[in-house]
């Protein structure tokens, strides 16, 4: 016992040691990177190649450092996301929020035969991601820190090349490079969840492969014939084009089944509950955060812009799956007993929202959808974290396993109502903005969807409030306390990943506007671009 | 029937010649006692030698019967790639097993000669022989382990049904003969209007012999058996090199010559390959024994390849070619894996990332190449074959393929789960060799690399 203090003690100093270089190092290429940052439009620098390669880079570091020198392997890892990050800044610092046009472009002949290119670019949809993705893959191994303790360099390895593979859907122009990525991305994240996994992570592994690769063929199906119909697979030309009315509703269908499964959309949403709940904490951060908004950005890249009339046909159904999704999720959370596997079932309900959002068709509903990502990115990943935390101390998911977790962590119970409160949408916090947004753009397009859509707002606080008082107060029970009391209440390495997420979730509740003026263009570019097509047509 | 003139211009087959007088060589060195290791490196220097020859020996010989084009290159080039690689993995069996090095090495390489001399073949009797001469050296290589039980059977089971698949193809040549008096492919293309059931009844015969040697269903019994019987490196070799050449060859044969008939053969080819895709991928997944598992495996693929030749273009041959050059890296690099862990239960590479991480990411990278999960090389062959299946206006089959490929996803990732999710219970002993482990790396940055840059594929 008094060993394992002294140690944890040295550990802590050390940590303290390695926090404070890191965060050295980290002010000092700030600095340089900031000042680079603003000229960055001046000069030209490919910034999005950048970003994809330098955390493959620093996974081949990686590769080479031996397997024995695990704080070597996870300063290494952590110095890189962080680079990467300061790298993705000036992506906001230098963008420009007056045009839709893509911005950063980057383009090489990839595959000259085909007219196959490597094309990269980000608008205001897709930037926020980009910059969220990094943020998340910071926290992502903060919070692996102590959590992963075997094959410890896989899993870094593994961390860097999911985020690689992430930020790249979010920046290609070509739907060739698009598919790459979307799939690059399954065999990492198959691999995070299923070795460094829970109880049945073999299984939840597996049947998240499965799931989303299925969906991923169909659209693979729908880029070929896409491909061969335009004779180009660059996106920006493919979302000029007018397609029949029949060959768009299967293509719409095509690339729906891909998006639906990664949202994901109900019925195709059982893998997540599973995914999310057997995953480590960093996986189920990444899964929440970024992954499953592949989906719904899908949504906005290719299903909408691309084929009009199909969405306007298949817009009913899409609400009606969307309210179906809040509500049944919304439901279903009512009756966890596992924290995780609630958690995971409130993002099916939030991401309804976000489809709703977007399958309004109008302007409020799109960036409602588009604001409730990255919230639903912030404020679930936060909790997800919250939960990794107070899973180290215990080693139990079970809600009914805790009860009057406020009287030994008051720190962490104050983040937890803080994120709790987000995620409910209280005015105030960031879920509220998006979930407001979304129901005024739901009104506008369909009252009753928006009536449906509204009464789940009441069975989330209902759900996210009593599991708050099921954990935090109520009965005390001795056993999980104990362990609690002996790990204490948040260390510096738990605040450091928290307090950035509440810093967050409280800079949107009140000023949205940082992330609604980058996309405001972008989504009114869209919507205008929808309509001029859809009047072609006619 | 009068025999017209050929003039005697023999360059283009020089490759070939070059490659049998060191095939000799080979076999004479082995004759004395010398170091076995180096026997090897010189049978791979000889067969790597051999590759500049067959690029500048670009062109016709012997009239029409020959000819070494650019897609014959490309062949040749897959051919001696995936010997030379089967080769390496010989190695550890000069350690570890009781094997005859210089003979297998010897029948190794005249494999591969009856194989360059099958993708070259424009004439229907030179094509039988070379395929012979393939065929003949696969069943001897079988066997090579003399006091192997299992390796006899195979060698056994493969020689039967192999000659039963010979002559029914003899009696194709032969009904195909009778149509049209002519064996060369030149004259075959015009004649082929006149006489129509004769030609057609002796075109399906000669495809079923061919369907045989590339194990399409329902001609595919043979394989899941020989190939678990036979040794590894063996298996690597006859699961996928006769595939290539046969692959290649059937398809100019099909695509080329009888273009006329594409209505009929295109039909047939449909059939095929819907039903190899399901049989061989619904048949892989129950197995427990990683070398019958790539079996299937291999018929499931061989349903894709057909796939690609569907549409029957140009551009759908070399959508076939380049699907076999990836085939080629992938097949060999996994059995390359199989035979370092010297291990065929697939429940027992439980947890061997702890031991052996190296290896293990090298299965990993092969098992979603073979899946066709990007950024493998995998993915490329399987878009490109898609995309002929689609561009030939058969969406319906590929959205079926596609729910099989996902099939095939499951006994794949088993192998991954096993080694990377599960504990494990004993440390494997590898049979490792330095040139094994070059084999491997060549394989894994193979299908790593071309998943990114396809250079040679399109």
């Amino acid at each position: 016992m008094n060993l394992e203090i002294v140690n944890s003690q040295t550990w802590k100093n050390q940590l303290k040691k390695s926090l404070f270089l890191s965060f050295l190092i980290f002010v000092l290429s700030a600095c340089v990177i900031l000042a680079f940052g603003f000229f960055i439009d001046k000069i030209s620098f490919p910034l999005l190649s950048s970003l994809i390669v330098l955390p493959l880079v620093g996974s081949l570091l990686l590769i080479f450092i031996n397997r024995n020198q695990e704080e070597l392997i996870k300063m290494t890892a952590l110095m890189v996301s962080l680079i990467e990050f300061i790298l993705s800044l000036p992506l906001y610092l230098s963008f420009d929020k007056s045009t839709a046009q893509m911005q950063f472009r980057e383009e090489y002949l990839w595959i000259p035969k085909w007219g196959i290119k490597y094309s990269l670019g980000v608008d205001g949809i897709s930037a926020p991601f980009i910059i969220l993705s990094s943020l998340l893959t910071i926290l992502c191994i903060l919070v692996s820190w102590r959590e992963i303790n075997k094959k410890i360099k896989e899993f870094y390895i593994a961390i860097l090349v999911t985020h690689t593979a992430m930020i790249g859907v979010f920046m290609s122009l070509d739907t060739f490079l698009f598919y790459i990525f979307w799939e690059a991305m399954l065999i990492p994240m198959y691999l995070i969840v299923g070795v460094w996994g829970g109880p049945r992570r073999i299984y939840s592994a597996i049947k998240f492969f499965l799931y989303t690769f299925i969906g991923s063929l169909f659209m693979l199906v729908g880029i070929i014939f896409l491909f061969l119909y335009t004779g180009t697979s660059d996106m920006l030309k493919l979302m000029n084009n007018i397609y029949p009315y029949n060959m768009q509703i299967w293509l719409f269908l095509a690339f729906f089944v891909a998006f639906a499964v990664k949202v994901p959309m109900w019925p195709v949403h059982t893998w997540l509950p599973d995914a999310h709940t057997e995953a480590p904490t960093a996986g189920s951060v990444i899964l929440a955060g970024i992954l499953i908004k592949m989906g719904a950005y899908g949504f906005l890249r290719f299903n909408l812009p691309m084929f009009p009339d199909a969405t306007i046909a298949f817009k009913p159904l899409m609400l009606i799956l969307s309210v179906i999704a809040i509500i049944y999720g919304a439901l279903i959370c009512l009756v966890q007993s596992d924290l995780k596997r609630l958690i995971a079932y409130s993002s099916v309900s939030h991401m309804g929202f976000v489809t709703l959002g977007i399958f309004a068709l109008n302007h409020q509903g799109i960036q409602g959808g588009l604001i409730q990502m990255i919230n639903h990115g912030i404020v679930t990943g936060a909790l997800f974290l919250c939960v990794g935390i107070i899973y180290q101390r215990t080693h139990t998911r079970q809600i009914a396993d805790y009860g009057g977790v406020a009287t030994v962590m008051p720190l962490y119970s104050a983040f937890f109502m803080l994120f709790t409160l987000a995620s409910i949408g209280l005015p105030g916090t960031n879920g509220f903005i998006g979930e407001f947004l979304i129901l005024y753009g739901a009104f506008k397009a369909q009252k009753i969807m928006g009536i449906l859509g509204a009464t789940a707002l009441i069975i989330g606080a209902a759900y996210m409030l009593w599991l708050y008082q099921r954990v935090f107060f109520e009965k005390t029970s001795n056993y999980v306390l104990e362990h609690i009391r002996y790990y204490g209440d948040l260390n510096v390495r738990e605040m450091v990943i928290l307090i950035p997420l509440a810093i967050l979730v409280i800079w949107i509740g009140f000023y949205p506007g940082t992330f609604l003026g980058i996309m405001d263009i972008s989504v009114r570019e869209l919507l205008i671009h929808i309509n001029t097509l859809l009047g072609v047509a006619r | 029937m009068n025999i017209p003139q050929i003039p005697l211009q023999f360059d283009a087959i020089i490759p070939e010649i070059v490659l049998t007088a060191f095939t000799f060589l080979v076999l004479l060195l082995g004759v004395l006692r010398i170091n076995k290791s180096f026997l090897l490196g010189l049978s791979v220097f000889f067969l790597v030698s051999t590759i500049p020859l067959i690029f500048i020996f670009e062109g016709k010989a012997f009239g029409e019967m020959f000819l070494n084009d650019s897609l014959a290159i490309y062949l040749k080039f897959t051919l001696i790639m995936g010997a030379t690689l089967s080769m390496l993995m010989f190695s550890p069996y000069l350690k570890y097993r009781l094997i005859v090095m210089n003979e297998s090495l010897a029948l190794i390489m005249f494999a591969t000669i009856g194989m360059m001399l099958l993708v070259s073949s424009r004439e229907l009797i030179s094509f039988f022989v070379s395929l012979e001469m393939m065929a003949l050296s696969c069943y001897a290589l079988v066997a090579t382990r003399k006091y192997d039980h299992r390796a006899n059977e195979a060698a056994i089971k493969y020689f039967m049904l192999g000659g039963l698949s010979t002559v029914i193809m003899l009696f194709g040549i032969a009904l195909i003969y009778g149509s049209c008096k002519t064996t060369d492919f030149v004259y075959l293309v015009s004649c082929s209007a006149q006489n129509l059931e004769l030609s057609l009844a002796g075109v399906g015969l000669f495809t079923v012999g061919l369907c045989f040697k590339i194990a399409l269903v329902p001609l595919h019994m043979w394989a899941p058996d020989v190939y678990e019987g036979a040794p590894t490196p063996v298996t690597a070799f006859i699961s996928t090199l006769p595939k290539v050449a046969v692959f290649g060859a059937f398809g100019r044969f099909l695509v080329e010559v009888y273009s006329l008939h594409y209505v009929y053969w295109s039909n047939f080819l449909i059939v095929l390959s819907l039903v190899t895709i399901v049989v061989g991928n619904l048949l892989a997944l129950p197995q427990r024994n990683i070398k019958r598992m790539l079996a299937y495996s291999s018929i499931a693929h061989a349903g894709y390849v057909v796939m690609g030749l569907i549409s029957g273009t140009s551009d759908a041959l070399y959508s076939v070619v380049a699907y076999m050059f990836v085939y080629t890296i992938m097949n060999i690099g996994a059995f390359a894996v199989v035979v370092a862990l010297n291990e065929e239960n697939i429940e027992n590479y439980r947890g061997i990332h702890k031991f052996h991480p190296v290896i293990s990411f090298a299965m990993l990278v092969f098992m979603f190449s073979l899946t066709g999960v990007p950024p493998t090389a995998g993915f490329i062959a399987k878009f490109y074959v898609f995309k002929q299946a689609i561009e030939g206006g058969f969406t319906w089959l590929v959205v079926i393929a596609v729910l099989f490929t996902v099939v095939s996803a499951y006994y794949y990732l088993r192998v991954v789960m096993y080694m990377y999710m599960k504990e494990p219970i004993i440390a494997p002993s590898l049979i490792i060799s330095r040139e094994l482990i070059a084999g491997l790396f060549i394989c894994v940055l193979g299908a790593l690399i071309l998943g990114i840059l396809p250079v040679f594929l399109i």
